[in-house]
């Protein structure tokens, strides 16, 4: 069974003891609007997933925790990589919303995600209850078939996890996993980019109405003028 | 009645808790700000270094955070999307120190290591004050105080960070950048801003002491 990939460890070793899968994202599909799944809509080619910030997000360490009641320093490391993680999130969204191409050609739009954060840390202080917080950001470009860059956006989400007087190295996990989530929400909820993904017309029905239509085309500007 | 004192005497030293105001508009202490635009951004820039101001924005002294609060608004007035590089914020100090941003984050966990969250030590305090059965009571209510308080500062500074750093033609982005470093003079704020379309980047400044007459 598929299964999460991340490990509290106290070196970077131990993530070979790990199944190599990314961080499923539960339940995506159940919140989909019944609306996005209605239609054949314009499909969007995933080009690249980008590192923005270098180092850290290259490795597969993602965070900090703190194991156990002595909350020993440990680094949360990944079974893949950010980029894998992320092209596998995004890959799952953009395939539950039936707007995903399977290659660049043919594709009315081609996709690129810029990892700013990818991150989970547990937090304590000795004194107070445990937390784990996670920070996911992505700059999301969409650029159409002519290479017009039509959307360009930051999608960020940070999520805290509730305090706990335990342990909470278990809350790592779950607080990430919600990020991720809450970062794809945020995408697909966006106007601008639901705008991308009008329903193409069916060839049953007439494009007369539409903006497409309304433009004077060489076709049209051949066909001789109405007689007054 | 002894356990209603008790309760009321508890619940009146766990309730010393972080309360901010939303906007810097609301703090008293005056605080200069600095103001450029060209055809690329408008931007303000407000540092926080004062400790009142500080304290009563963020809940923080930012000499005992090692960290200097900026208030930064920006406006996108080059008609495309801009990216504004965080890694390359700096804050030039007069004595040539360059202060790095640091993760909202970063900033959060330092506070409450500093001092932020008082609440819980309150209600420890009050508990030993008022015996054994108190101890149990003061922590509880001061645990759970401090619970409160945890996650109303720790969503405050969520909500007061700066963001977004991509902003579309016209787009604006507003907040919080924590340096780090000792509060000093300022001499300006730095950063890259990258143009999407063509991938290239330059660097923006702007001036944070006032011009001689």
């Amino acid at each position: 069974m598929k299964r999460l990939a991340l490990l509290a460890a106290l070196s970077l070793s131990s993530c070979a003891s790990g199944p190599a899968a990314p961080l499923e994202i539960p339940l995506l599909e159940a919140t989909i609007e019944a609306s996005w799944l209605q239609a054949e809509r314009p499909r969007v080619f995933l080009h690249s997933i980008v590192l923005d910030s270098g180092g850290e997000l290259e490795s597969r360490t993602v965070g900090s925790a703190a194991v156990g009641s002595l909350n020993n320093y440990a680094t949360i490391v990944s079974t893949v990589t950010v980029e894998e993680q992320v092209r596998d999130a995004m890959v799952r969204a953009l395939r539950a919303h039936r707007v995903l191409a399977p290659e660049a050609e043919g594709s009315a739009y081609a996709m690129v995600v810029l990892v700013n954060q990818f991150s989970v840390r547990e937090f304590v202080t000795g004194g107070s209850p445990e937390h784990s917080r996670a920070s996911v950001a992505y700059d999301v470009l969409v650029r159409d078939a002519a290479g017009t860059l039509c959307f360009a956006r930051e999608i960020e989400a940070r999520v805290v996890s509730e305090s706990s007087w335990s342990d909470a190295t278990s809350l790592n996990e779950p607080t990430l996993r919600q990020a991720m989530r809450e970062t794809l929400d945020t995408l697909f909820a966006d106007a601008s980019f639901r705008a991308l993904f009008e329903p193409l017309p069916t060839a049953a029905e007439p494009v007369v109405g539409t903006e497409a239509a309304s433009q004077p085309s060489d076709a049209a500007s051949e066909e001789p003028p109405l007689p007054l | 009645m002894r356990a209603l004192a008790i309760l009321l005497l508890a619940l009146a030293a766990g309730c010393s808790t972080y309360k901010t105001p939303a906007s810097l508009d609301a703090i008293e202490q005056p605080l200069a700000r600095f103001d450029r635009e060209d055809e690329t951004l408008r931007a303000s820039v407000v540092p926080i270094a004062d400790k009142k101001a500080a304290k009563a924005f963020l809940g923080v002294d930012p000499a005992k955070l090692g960290a200097v609060p900026v208030m930064i608004e920006v406006e996108n007035r080059s008609g495309a999307p801009l990216k504004l590089v965080p890694g390359s914020m700096r804050l030039h100090g007069a004595s040539g120190a360059q202060l790095p941003a640091i993760d909202i984050d970063d900033a959060y966990i330092r506070g409450q290591k500093s001092g932020m969250g008082d609440a819980i030590a309150a209600g420890i305090i009050s508990g030993l004050l008022l015996g054994p059965s108190g101890v149990a009571l003061g922590t509880l209510v001061g645990a759970s105080h401090a619970d409160s308080v945890d996650r109303t500062a720790s969503a405050d500074y969520v909500a007061k960070r700066f963001h977004p750093w991509l902003l579309p033609a016209g787009g604006k982005a507003s907040g919080v950048v924590f340096f780090e470093g000792a509060p000093q003079a300022f001499t300006s704020l730095r950063f890259q801003v990258r143009e999407i379309e063509s991938n290239s980047s330059h660097e923006w400044s702007i001036a944070l002491e006032k011009a001689a007459p």
